[in-house]
C-alpha cells in the first residue's frame, strides 16, 4: 500500500479527500501538509498526505452521538414551492444574478465564463468557469460561500422577491456534495463492518450536513459532532 | 494584476441598498491595511449588516480576499 501521495486541486479539501481516497484510509489515519495554498494566483492546493504511523493501533475515537444542531438556516428552510414563472421572468432573473457576478469579477480582474443551468428544484445555479479561480472558492470553500450571500441578495433586491440561485465555481459545490456524500457512504461501511465509530476530518456545517443527511436514513449506523469550530467533526457510530 | 477592492466594495454596497446615492466610502489606509468605512441612512444599515450579520461577513469575507491578492488586509464597517 502507498504510504504517501501528493495531489492537487481547486481547494486543500478536494486535494486532500482526492488523497485518502487513493490511499486507501479515512481522515482519522492520515496526516497531511499544504505544500500549496490555493487560489493567490489563483492556482490549485497542492498537499502532501501520508498514513499516521502506527494507525491500525490507534486508540478508537471516542463515541459521541448527540445531534448536532444544524444552523437555524438549514434546518428551517421549509420546501416552499416556488412561484410559476414565464421564461422570460426566469431569464430576466439569470441575467440579473450573471449581472451581478460580472461586477464582482471585474473588481477581481477576472475574465470568466457563467454556464447557466436549472437544479434539481427549480433554482437557477450559475457555475464561473474558466480556470484558475480557486481565490473564489477560498479555504473550506468560505469566499464561495460569501459570494453566495451577496449574489443571492443583491439578486432578491434587484427583482423584487426571492428566487433561488445558487452560485458555484467550476462545478465545486456539485463535486463536493458527491464527494461527500461517497465519503459519508465509506464510513458508513467501514463502522458497520468493525463495529467502531469513526471521526472524519473537521468540517464546515454544510460539509457536515451533507454528511449527517446522506446517512440519515442508514440504519446500520448514527452520526454526531464533536469539537468547536473550526474543528468540529462528525462522528459516525454504531447503532 | 490585483484586485480593486475600492470598486469591489463600492459595487457591492451600492448594490444592496435602495439609494445607492446616500452612500458614502470613506477609505482609511494604514500601510498595507485598508479600512472602508460605509456611511448610509439609518434605515438601510440592516440590509447591509443581515441577519445574524450574514451579509457584512461575507463584505468582509470577498473584500479580504480580493485584498490579499495585493497583500493588503481589508476591513469594512458599516455606519448607521
Amino acid at each position: 500500500m502507498t504510504q504517501e501521495i501528493t495531489k492537487s486541486a481547486p481547494s486543500i479539501e478536494e486535494a486532500v479527500d482526492a488523497a485518502l481516497e487513493e490511499l486507501g484510509v479515512q481522515a482519522d489515519g492520515a496526516e497531511f501538509e499544504v505544500l500549496e495554498q490555493p487560489g493567490r494566483a489563483g492556482g490549485d492546493a497542492t498537499v502532501r498526505v501520508w498514513v499516521k504511523e502506527g494507525y491500525l493501533d490507534a486508540p478508537e475515537p471516542e463515541d459521541e452521538s448527540e445531534e448536532d444542531p444544524l444552523p437555524v438556516e438549514l434546518t428551517a428552510r421549509p420546501r416552499e414551492e416556488l412561484p410559476e414563472l414565464t421564461e422570460e421572468e426566469l431569464d430576466h432573473i439569470a441575467d440579473t444574478a450573471v449581472n451581478a457576478i460580472q461586477s464582482i469579477l471585474g473588481a477581481f480582474g477576472i475574465e470568466a465564463t457563467i454556464d447557466e443551468y436549472e437544479g434539481d428544484e427549480g433554482e437557477i445555479i450559475l457555475d464561473i468557469v474558466g480556470g484558475e479561480l480557486g481565490l473564489l472558492i477560498g479555504r473550506h470553500g468560505k469566499t464561495l460561500d460569501s459570494l453566495q450571500t451577496l449574489v443571492a441578495a443583491i439578486t432578491s433586491r434587484q427583482i423584487g422577491h426571492r428566487f433561488p440561485v445558487v452560485v458555484d465555481v467550476e462545478g465545486y459545490r456539485g463535486r463536493r456534495r458527491e464527494k461527500l456524500e461517497d465519503i459519508a457512504r465509506r464510513t458508513s461501511d467501514r463502522v458497520s463492518r468493525q463495529g467502531r465509530a469513526v471521526k472524519l476530518r473537521p468540517m464546515t456545517s454544510y460539509e457536515r450536513r451533507v454528511i449527517h443527511m446522506t446517512l440519515r436514513e442508514d440504519r446500520r449506523v448514527v452520526t454526531g459532532s464533536e469539537g468547536d469550530e473550526p474543528f468540529r467533526s462528525v462522528v459516525v457510530s454504531p447503532k | 494584476m490585483p484586485a480593486d477592492t475600492t470598486q469591489l466594495v463600492t459595487y457591492l454596497v451600492r448594490a444592496l441598498v435602495d439609494e445607492p446615492d446616500n452612500v458614502s466610502i470613506v477609505e482609511k489606509r494604514t500601510g498595507s491595511d485598508v479600512l472602508y468605512e460605509v456611511t448610509v441612512a439609518s434605515e438601510e444599515v440592516g440590509k447591509l449588516i443581515g441577519r445574524q450579520g450574514r451579509i457584512v461577513k461575507a463584505i468582509r469575507t470577498i473584500a479580504r480576499a480580493a485584498g490579499s491578492t495585493a497583500d493588503s488586509h481589508v476591513d469594512v464597517e458599516i455606519i448607521g
